[in-house]
């Protein structure tokens, strides 16, 4: 690895404090996973890495209100195993257990996981791409390997958010906590995410000088009917082709209303709001079904090998609409 | 490979009876080995350690330990057997068995799989590897090696590849892992291996080595599998993962290229 500064303040004010100070110098580091890649390839070469490893008030999941919040250093094991999250907002711990394999989430954190980079091969091979603040998109090529690619949403990079736990945390109605030297702003899970056309140099809303520093889980969707699927080339330490997260309330087989939300086919999760408000007090028929996934493709616009996710994500919604008993 | 292993090994037991024969008396049929000692019919505890013998090879020189080697081993071997002359006591020995034909080992795959027609993901749900090696010697490094082979073979089916971006000729999977070897998910948990013991008479142990067979079965027999799941026709490429599936099913024809460059 290249030669960095390495600080690890135990507090979130002295972490707060490390960044201000450094400004875009800083490489914040959670639990590395994402980091080291970049780093040992020496295609990142931060002169500060700030280490949150011992900043314990960002671990834990603790009860607030109705719901949870979890702190963003807690590692994806812990919150797998968690029983609070377990017990109400089931999707999250399998969201979070479909996330790469037992070793990386032992280490990796649930906030690194959401904010973690995308994994476009040029990108990441450090290409000099639009993400990288270059003049042109490598993947969008009629030759170029983007069968990992976007379909909605593109805007110049058609790179994917490769986050397992993401559509879980929006379709909880998740809020992010993010603070700063100058206060604390918090952030939907929907809106936490941002496209190319927002800020192509970036997966998140995360300015720098800013830490995610807790997830909120409202009571909201609490107990009621899961779906998560994740569609990926192995069965473990994999990313997701497509995966889909659901939370119904239902009476009978009418769904009274509804959360779903997609990744891997753009550069954010998205929350399929034409879809929800379609299914809103309907029963869950196969037409509702055959419409509902429907909806969710509108607009979608294949690469050259990545036209698969056009009826893999019509299938998937209608499978979390379905639910693990119609299949 | 067993037969040359057989003649190499018989040479050094002759050179260990032939020591202690020459250091304790007797002729060297006389002796015999076990525990790691060459002794007298009998007398199991006595004679020379391998150690011991091994000193009085280097001591000896000459062919006990290496530094003449017989006229009839293949060049190769005698080099190998320079760099290692006075190092111990050497068996060294050509292969002069008597061979009726060739024999070749076979390993045959049985693999069930199960494709979700949604999704297009394929899932290995049981297989088993037969080998026909010859006499089993050590059947915990053969299953190893039966299961381990199809594992190769079967990622090879179901998952692995080469990521290359053919317009600059620069490798995209720069990491091994990035290539998306099998894991130990991708296989199921009642996986089994057996083999035929069947000794091959043109072997004196009878036994004839396993190698790389395996991965040929496990990718044969998974991909067989996804024909027989889903049509011939569904795949001109491996690894079959679930884009090339669904869209085959989706589209009623393929809608990829076929393998040209092992990429």
């Amino acid at each position: 690895m290249p030669a960095f500064e390495l600080l690890q303040p135990a507090s979130i004010a002295d972490a707060l404090e490390l960044l201000d100070r450094h400004g875009p110098s800083a490489w914040v580091l959670a639990g590395g996973l994402d980091s080291f890649d970049w780093l040992k390839d020496r295609i990142k070469r931060p002169s500060v890495v700030v280490d949150l490893s011992g900043v314990v008030e960002m671990k834990g999941v603790r009860p607030r209100g109705e719901g949870l919040e979890i702190g963003a250093m807690t590692t994806l094991t812990d919150v797998v195993r968690h029983p609070m999250v377990e017990q109400r907002f089931g999707i999250l711990t399998n969201a979070a257990e479909a996330a790469a394999s037992p070793q990386i989430r032992n280490q990796g954190t649930i906030g690194g996981n959401v904010s973690q980079d995308t994994r476009c091969w040029y990108y990441r091979a450090g290409w000099s791409c639009y993400r990288a603040g270059g003049n042109i998109c490598y993947a969008d090529t009629p030759q170029a390997i983007n069968r990992e690619h976007a379909i909605l949403g593109a805007d110049r990079c058609v790179a994917v958010s490769p986050s397992d736990t993401a559509p879980a945390l929006v379709a909880l109605d998740a809020e992010m906590v993010i603070r700063s030297k100058a206060g604390e702003r918090v952030v939907p899970a929907e809106d936490y995410f941002i496209g190319p056309g927002t800020d192509i140099t970036r997966m998140t809303v995360l300015r720098t000088g800013e830490l995610l520093v807790a997830i909120r889980i409202p009571g909201t969707w609490a107990g009621s009917t899961f779906y998560f699927e994740k569609v990926a080339d192995r069965n473990v330490w994999d990313f997701p082709l497509v995966n889909v997260a659901s939370a119904m309330v239902l009476s009978g087989n009418t769904v009274q209303r509804m959360r779903i939300a997609v990744n891997g086919v753009a550069a954010r999760p998205l929350r399929l709001v034409a879809v929800e408000d379609a299914m809103r007090g309907k029963a869950r028929t196969d037409d509702a079904l055959t419409a509902a996934g429907e909806l969710a493709i509108q607009g979608a616009v294949p690469l050259q090998f990545n036209a698969y996710k056009v009826p893999l994500l019509r299938n998937l919604v209608k499978r979390a609409i379905r639910g693990a008993e119609g299949t | 490979m067993t037969r040359a292993n057989h003649a190499g090994a018989m040479d050094a037991k002759r050179k260990l009876q032939q020591i202690a024969a020459m250091d304790l008396g007797g002729s060297p049929d006389d002796y015999e080995l076990g525990g790691e000692r060459v002794h007298r019919r009998g007398s199991p505890g006595g004679g020379l350690t391998y150690a011991q013998a091994a000193r009085r090879a280097i001591q000896l020189g000459g062919t006990f330990d290496g530094h003449s080697v017989p006229d009839d081993v293949n060049p190769m071997t005698k080099t190998s057997a320079g760099v290692l002359a006075g190092l111990g006591l050497m068996g060294v020995a050509k292969d002069t068995y008597p061979r009726d034909g060739d024999t070749y080992s076979f390993v045959i795959g049985f693999a069930e799989v199960e494709v979700d027609v949604e999704t297009g993901k394929v899932s290995l749900v049981d297989f088993l590897s037969v080998g026909d090696v010859g006499r089993v010697i050590n059947p915990r490094s053969l299953m190893a090696q039966l299961n381990g082979g199809s594992c190769l073979g079967i990622a090879h089916a179901l998952c692995q590849k080469w990521v290359i971006d053919p317009q600059y000729g620069l490798t995209l999977a720069r990491r091994f892992h990035y290539s998306k070897p099998l894991t130990i998910l991708d296989v199921p948990v009642n996986m089994e291996a057996m083999a035929l013991d069947m000794p091959d008479p043109e072997t004196p142990v009878g036994a004839r080595g396993v190698g790389e067979p395996p991965v040929g079965a496990g990718y044969g027999a998974v991909m067989n599998a996804i024909a027989d799941a889903v049509g011939t026709d569904v795949f001109r490429r491996a690894p079959v993962t679930a884009d090339i599936v669904l869209m085959s099913l989706e589209h009623g024809k393929r809608m990829h290229d076929p393998l040209r460059a092992h990429l």
